[in-house]
């Protein structure tokens, strides 16, 4: 591993610049070529910006090419119609046409990323054809309608483009990989641990839509003032599907694949040229096979990096720092909020606690209480209710009775990721890992409400960038070590055993440092020295960490093991509450587990067996 | 909007609405049982209507009474055919794969049939023969009310009906509905998953190829190309209606053709717009569309 | 070392064996979309200019030497027609013919412009194809100029005092031919009772012909192509416009060999044209018979359009006695030239000055001409 981040830019600047020489002359030195790269050029910025949306986002827009036409006639109806006639206002008229897609995306995006899966695809879809409509009709005065737009200056060279394009994939880069990208990718894996972990979803979603869009406007603008016309119908659903089939065809969520795809894909077009119809025929059937045979693309997630190659080439290149002890003290480490226990009052506290599904009241009247340090236990037969009420108290659903006080204030209406950054975290009944992040970068997710650096400092790459993502790091360290799994910080979540993956969780949990733990049946599928292990790690936890627990279990031995106290549910009410031995004995406990004339009274240990 | 043009614009309307909602039934059966958006399947209609034509100005001599439904029958069983194996060598694959992957594939499949269409017998649109009996019926106001658009929408409403009857009262029918269901439950009961899924397969070919002759004959021409506007225009419809859904596809069917015709009266230049936006509007009011269910995940 | 010398030797000698065989004949360009929505029309003047080049070469050539035309295929797409157009650069074409449609021949004339290389367009009629530069020429007359003879055609000859339109508004052709059809009427006092918008590939339009219906029109002008006339068509009689006379631009031409037996259905079909089957010059007649012989099929428009692009560009390749990009591009400007759309000229924007055609459709649906109105 190449460590040195001055080194590592180096390489990749050497190598832009080497590629640059390369591709400028045989530009220079031929028409084809230049006017082959300048497409190159925009399709690698169309692919990898729809990757961000679709590869890393996980969502499938249908109409890239809609924020793509945006762009175009922003960018192209300003240098034609408005700005003096320069190339100086090329760069300008861009951005603006970037602007302006990413406000259409904002307006779009808004209400429609509420929507799940295909009902997204489809309003995009619909988007992509609506603007072509309004091209055509409402914005007429401007884009010159069904007509076209022409003599749209030709500002595009390859010197340009070829920066825009380096600038518009470094960007993407640098966002991917940071605690926003971290956040996007959460989003793709399992987006309800994500909002439990303190990733504001919704916000999220729209704004990498947003910037997605913001890309193809670029794109957009290139497009235009390479052509010098413009006419909407060449912005259609098919010509979104292009960019689509580049972005899986390379790999989603593989900026190099989209890199890859877009060059070749272009190129082979190009190629073809002679073959008409069997050229298509060709592609379609690439198309199929290649997805038939490698259904994740080209190169799945795998990233090229320069760096990588060089250094196992050449292993001099493999230099630690000079100051790596400095810089391992030279950090911002993620906030541990000093959450004010006020006297008297419970850390949680519930209040006539209720919700109703339509008809089934599937909680009702519940009242539970969490001192501070308390582990509290909350038992009951299935379906009793209890991952219902988990679901309440860390906002996954809305109650519709009663309150929930965190620390004396009331939490009822919160979305899920502010619980969490007030000071709920949990672990999910059914595991729900971020599974192709490696482990640590699990743990650096539920970072996210306790880092502030903000998205131009990840792409500037600032020193607080810097500082806080080996803080991140390090807090992510340290936590793992308490489980004892530090060595496996860069292995891939889903490649760990079920053990390790509970454990992962609560990892992740109190990497949110959260006040108030909540485990949803920690030691399911756990064999019995590994569910004893886990009642000594819940001890520690509490001691270390200073949070208070509330666990649902179904292994009575753990329950009672380590419970201070316990609450039991049936039908959705609390029926008893007290210590193990009040609960143990407890007669109505027993029927609610064994029916009412069960002559077996040996205690509820019993239930599980 | 006067009386007579109202009328005609209405069947008209209806007629559109019907051929879309037999389209819009072979995607939602088959996203609701592969969730796949088969995008190919506005591409068996194009199919479809070259058999027919095929079998017409090739195959037979005269077009008789005969051969018209031997034509149909046989438009049928191609595009039958040439959907299950669609499905076996293209989709089949990929049940396990990303879901994008097998739309990739499914464009990919759209593709290649129209490009392969159109090194059969040209990109050039070619007349359409005649197969349904288009007299008209009676006038009003001059204008002819036709047999065609009442015959397209009497058989695509028994179609429905009876898709309907076979879906909820048979056995295949409950087989299907299981698999859509959970595909892993179903394989567990003993139901045969890969053949459930071809029979869906052959349910939506066969209304696409019924669809087929109907919208031919009411352009009057086939091409190519022409699959992917009704193709992209019926998905709209099953998505509106709430997708997975049967009454769905058909509710949204008829609506979007209705709309679609009432906005050409209106405000033509701005048609697509309007039927997209309703789309887009109807979706973020009913998340799920129409008369689909929204599903809460457990978490 | 020896050897080196040697390979480069064999490099040198076969370079010059390359340029010798370059040289052995004249290359020219041909850019159309061959495949895509619009492949009907990058087919058809394909044709017409492959029957053109057939003719030259039969008749030797160009400077003694064959032609040897290159065609790549533009997609209808502007950006893939640039792309293709500098591949055909890079093949060392001395002149283009193409594009086709409208927005590609405009990006590829913007190229086109910065090398001074002679191109000529057989069918792009929108104005601005030939602003980039003066090196740019068309065969095909101009939108406003056909669509205003039509509008006069339906008054003087029609007695139309109303009219009802139809037409594209996603298509630079039909919209330029729509806009200039509304100005001449506003100016000859025809009056606009209904204007519909019938986008291209629509199944149905029978909605927007019932709302002209409703509007009770003396005639209808659609700016639309052949396809999707010929699917307005029975759609027109349906909604009771039998009696109506339909006039509309060249893009009409192929309706018949659409409509195919149904041809009560263009009885009252007129449209304006540069070409006609009836015309008695020798160059049309000639070029109706041989491509008749050849294809099979009597030429349409688009057919004859190519053929005059290529000829226009051969005559000028001839005339300039070299293949010079100047002198080629001067020889254009003076062409003077009689095709089988008649005889031509260039005026000052390289626009072609010829007359046009009307057309109308007798008793056997074939192509009839009606009057000829002189420039």
């Amino acid at each position: 591993m190449v460590k040195r981040r001055g080194l590592s830019s180096l390489i990749n600047l050497i190598c832009i610049l080497l590629l640059f020489v390369v591709m400028r002359s045989a530009a220079v030195s031929s028409v084809s070529l230049n006017t082959l790269f300048i497409q190159i050029g925009y399709s690698i910025i169309m692919a990898t910006s729809l990757n961000l949306a679709c590869g890393y986002l996980g969502e499938l827009p249908l109409g890239h090419a809609g924020f793509m036409s945006v762009g175009a006639y922003t960018a192209a109806v300003l240098t034609t119609k408005f700005l003096p006639q320069s190339a100086a206002v090329y760069p300008f008229a861009l951005v603006c046409g970037g602007l302006m897609a990413a406000l259409f995306a904002f307006i779009i995006g808004v209400p429609a990323l509420r929507l799940k899966g295909d009902y997204l695809a489809i309003v995009t879809l619909g988007f992509g054809e609506i603007i072509r409509v309004l091209i055509n009709t409402v914005f007429a005065p401007l884009t010159d309608g069904g007509k076209g737009l022409f003599g749209i200056p030709t500002y595009a060279t390859f010197t340009d483009t070829f920066i825009v394009t380096v600038l518009c994939v470094a960007a993407l880069y640098m966002i991917v990989r940071s605690r926003h990208g971290r956040a996007t990718i959460a989003i793709r894996e399992n987006d309800i641990a994500a909002e439990s972990s303190g990733v504001h979803v919704a916000n999220y979603k729209v704004k990498m839509f947003v910037i997605s869009a913001f890309f193809a406007g670029i794109a957009g603008g290139i497009y235009a003032h390479q052509l010098g016309v413009l006419t909407a119908a060449k912005f259609d659903f098919n010509r979104s599907i292009d960019y689509l089939v580049m972005v899986v065809f390379g790999g989603m969520g593989s900026l190099t694949g989209s890199i890859f795809a877009g060059t070749a894909l272009t190129v082979v077009q190009y190629l073809m040229a002679s073959l008409v119809e069997y050229r298509q025929l060709a592609y379609a059937l690439l198309l199929i096979i290649m997805m038939i045979f490698r259904p994740k693309g080209i190169f799945g997630r795998w990233e090229f990096s320069m760096t990588r190659l060089l250094a196992r080439v050449f292993p001099a290149l493999n230099v630690e720092p000079k100051n790596a002890e400095a810089l391992q003290n030279d950090v911002i480490l993620p906030d541990t909020p000093q959450y004010e226990v006020p006297a008297n009052t419970p850390v949680l506290r519930t209040s006539h606690l209720g919700i109703r599904f339509g008809g089934l009241q599937a909680a009702d009247n519940v009242e539970i209480s969490l001192g501070a340090g308390e582990i509290v236990g909350l038992i009951g037969p299935n379906g009793a209710g209890k991952t219902t009420v988990f679901n309440m108290l860390t906002g996954v659903y809305q109650p519709t009775d009663g309150d929930i006080r965190l620390l004396g204030r009331s939490i009822v209406g919160m979305k899920p990721y502010a619980i969490t950054e007030a000071g709920i975290a949990r672990t999910f009944q059914n595991i729900r890992l971020f599974k192709s992040m490696t482990v640590i970068e699990n743990i650096e997710v539920a970072f996210q409400t306790r880092m502030h650096y903000t998205l131009v400092d990840s792409l500037l790459r600032t020193k607080r960038f810097r500082r806080a993502e080996r803080g991140a790091r390090k807090r992510a360290l340290e936590i793992l070590s308490v489980f004892g799994m530090e060595d496996l910080a860069d292995q891939s979540a889903d490649s760990l055993p079920y053990g390790m993956q509970r454990r992962l969780e609560i990892c992740r949990a109190l990497a949110a440092s959260p006040k108030v733990l909540l485990l949803d049946e920690p030691a399911a599928g756990m064999n019995p020295t590994e569910t004893h292990e886990l009642m000594e790690t819940i001890r520690v936890i509490r001691d270390r960490f200073g949070v208070t627990i509330l666990l649902i279990e179904h292994d009575m031995k753990l329950v009672m093991g380590i419970c201070e106290r316990i609450y039991v549910l049936n039908y959705g009410s609390v029926i008893a509450e007290g210590t193990p031995e009040q609960i143990r004995s407890n007669p109505e406990v027993i029927t609610a587990y064994l029916g009412k004339n069960n002559p077996v009274n040996d205690g509820v240990g019993g239930a599980t067996c | 909007m006067k009386p007579a043009t109202f009328l005609i614009t209405l069947i008209n309307g209806l007629q559109l609405g019907s051929v879309y909602a037999l389209i819009a039934l072979g995607y939602t059966m088959v996203y609701g049982i592969v969730k796949l958006i088969n995008f190919a399947h506005g591409d068996i209609l194009m199919v479809g209507s070259y058999v027919v034509l095929f079998m017409l100005t090739t195959v037979f001599a005269a077009q008789t009474l005969l051969a018209k439904v031997i034509a149909v029958a046989a438009a049928i069983v191609f595009c039958v055919m040439l959907g299950i194996v669609i499905d076996r060598v293209a989709y089949k694959p990929l049940r396990s794969a990303p879901r994008i992957s097998a739309l990739i594939t499914a464009i990919g499949v759209s593709l290649a049939l129209q490009i392969i269409a159109q090194l059969i017998f040209g990109s050039e649109q070619i007349k359409f023969p005649q197969v349904i009996l288009n007299e008209t019926l009676f006038k009003i106001d001059k204008k002819p009310v036709k047999s065609l658009p009442i015959i397209t929408c009497c058989v695509s409403v028994v179609l429905m009906i009876a898709l309907n009857l076979f879906v909820n009262k048979t056995k295949p029918g409950r087989a299907m509905r299981a698999v859509s269901e959970d595909m892993g439950a179903a394989r567990l009961m003993g139901i045969n998953v890969n053949n459930t899924i071809s029979l869906t397969f052959a349910i939506g070919c066969t209304l696409a190829a019924v669809g087929s002759v109907f919208y031919a004959q009411k352009v009057g021409y086939v091409k190519p190309l022409m699959g992917s506007l009704p193709g992209i225009k019926a998905f709209i419809a099953a998505v509106f209606g709430g997708i997975g859904s049967i009454p769905g596809a058909v509710l949204g069917g008829f609506v979007i053709g209705m709309l679609e015709t009432f906005v050409n009266y209106f405000a033509s230049q701005y048609v697509d717009a309007v039927v997209y936006g309703l789309l887009i509007v109807v979706l973020l009011v009913r998340p799920a569309g129409m008369l689909g269910k929204a599903v809460r995940e457990k978490v | 070392m020896k050897k080196i010398l040697v390979a480069a030797l064999a490099l040198v000698m076969l370079m010059t064996a390359c340029c010798a065989m370059a040289e052995d004949t004249v290359k020219i360009g041909g850019l159309s979309p061959l495949t895509g929505s619009v492949a009907v029309y990058g087919l058809a003047v394909q044709a017409g200019v492959d029957y053109a080049v057939e003719e030259i070469n039969a008749n030797g050539g160009v400077l003694g030497k064959p032609v040897e035309f290159i065609w790549r295929d533009d997609q209808g797409d502007p950006a893939y027609a640039v792309s293709m157009y500098n591949q055909l650069v890079g093949e060392n074409i001395v002149a283009l013919v193409g594009a086709v449609t409208t927005a590609p021949t405009i990006a590829v004339f913007n190229e086109a412009a910065k090398t001074g290389m002679p191109a000529i367009t057989a069918s792009a009629s929108a104005y601005e194809v030939t602003d980039p530069g003066n090196n740019l020429f068309r065969a095909c007359f101009l939108d406003p100029y056909q669509a205003g003879i039509a509008a006069q055609f339906c008054v003087d000859t029609l007695g139309a005092k109303t009219v009802g339109i139809i037409y594209d508004n996603a298509n630079d052709y039909t919209l330029g031919l729509y806009d200039a059809f509304v100005a001449k009427a506003a100016e000859i006092g025809l009056e606009v009772v209904a204007t519909e918008v019938g986008v291209a590939g629509q199944a149905d339009y029978s909605a927007q012909i019932g709302k002209i219906a409703d509007a009770e029109p003396d005639v209808i002008y659609a700016a639309e192509y052949a396809q999707e006339l010929a699917v307005m068509l029975p759609q027109m009689f349906d909604a009771g416009l039998d009696e109506t006379p339909l006039v509309g631009p060249d893009g009409f031409s192929g309706v018949d060999s659409q409509v195919g037996s149904d041809v009560e259905l263009l009885a009252n079909c007129y449209y304006t044209s540069a070409f006609s089957l009836d015309s008695t010059g020798e160059v049309v007649k000639s070029f109706i018979e041989g491509f008749t012989a050849k294809t099979g099929a009597a030429p349409t428009l688009f057919n004859a359009l190519g053929y005059d692009a290529m000829k226009i560009m051969a005559a000028a390749i001839e005339a300039a006695g070299s293949t010079e990009k100047e002198a080629i591009v001067a020889a254009l400007d003076a062409t003077d030239i009689e095709g089988a759309t008649g005889h031509m000229t260039f005026d000052d924007h390289n626009d072609p000055i010829k007359s046009v055609f009307v057309i109308s459709f007798d008793e056997e649906g074939k192509e009839q001409l009606e009057t000829v109105v002189e420039p």
